[in-house]
């Protein structure tokens, strides 16, 4: 298998190249907390949560700079209402299948064969990229959180861009 | 391939143990690995070593995937929010 790309050293080099000063990396000194799934998988609620950019027709897109807004997508929806938006990543192959980064219909098939317990009412996605973690972690990540408790996930599947 | 990742990820959730474990997967994108040599490249597909940004720039515009897309935000909300669009309305 090949190694994985190394994006710390990708973005120094970008940043050096572009004149700004070296990229300050957040840096997390305490582990994560840790919590041990306590039911099921067969009866475990998932709450699916994407960073690719994803909105369904009808809501607002995504704009490109620091944004902190998400949406609240039906788990029920249909593919063909899904569209995808970003600044830094190639979405074409995202636009002709969504599941490659909203993976509905694969988790959809999985509740139906009762390997998975079943979905939370609805999806939460946002757009990465957001250059502010202390606004990621003030404000939207307890946003989503409180979107977890109120929909009663047990467990919850991020998929990143 | 999405079904076996998707397996593979409910799995973890009951076989990861401790906290920062990370389960690497023999899966690759595409045969082709060019595209690592500019991995942020956002769209334009050049297969040249970065020398600069060459991501989107940015706008505090909404970037609609279609512009028909931006004609049903409007209809949809002539009435106000919608509810969905959190922090967005």
């Amino acid at each position: 298998m090949s190694n994985p790309v190394d994006y710390i050293e990708y973005t120094r080099r970008t940043y050096e190249a572009l004149g700004y000063p070296p990229y300050s990396w957040v840096e997390n000194l305490d582990s994560p907390p840790f919590t041990p799934l306590s039911i099921p998988i067969e009866e475990a609620s998932l709450a699916l949560i994407a960073s690719g950019g994803i909105y369904q027709r009808g809501q607002s897109a995504f704009h490109f700079k620091d944004d902190l807004s998400y949406r609240l997508i039906n788990t029920e929806v249909s593919v063909d209402e899904l569209r995808v938006t970003h600044f830094a990543y190639d979405v074409r192959d995202a636009r002709s299948d969504p599941n490659i980064v909203f993976p509905i219909e694969g988790l959809r098939n999985l509740v139906s064969e009762k390997k998975l317990g079943g979905l939370t009412p609805q999806a939460v996605t946002f757009m990465g990229g957001i250059y502010s973690a202390r606004k990621v972690r003030e404000e939207l990540a307890p946003a989503l959180v409180q979107q977890l408790r109120d929909q009663r996930a047990d467990i919850a599947l991020l998929v990143p861009v | 391939m999405q079904r076996k990742i998707l397996m593979q990820a409910l799995d973890a959730f009951v076989d990861i143990k401790t906290a920062g474990e990370i389960q690497r997967l023999p899966y690759r994108w595409s045969a082709d690995e060019s595209w690592r040599e500019n991995p942020m490249n956002g769209g334009s597909q050049s297969k040249s070593k970065s020398s600069g940004d060459f991501r989107t720039p940015r706008s505090e515009t909404p970037q609609y995937q279609e512009p028909e897309d931006e004609k049903a935000f409007l209809e949809q909300h002539t009435t106000g929010a919608c509810g969905t669009c959190i922090g967005a309305e």
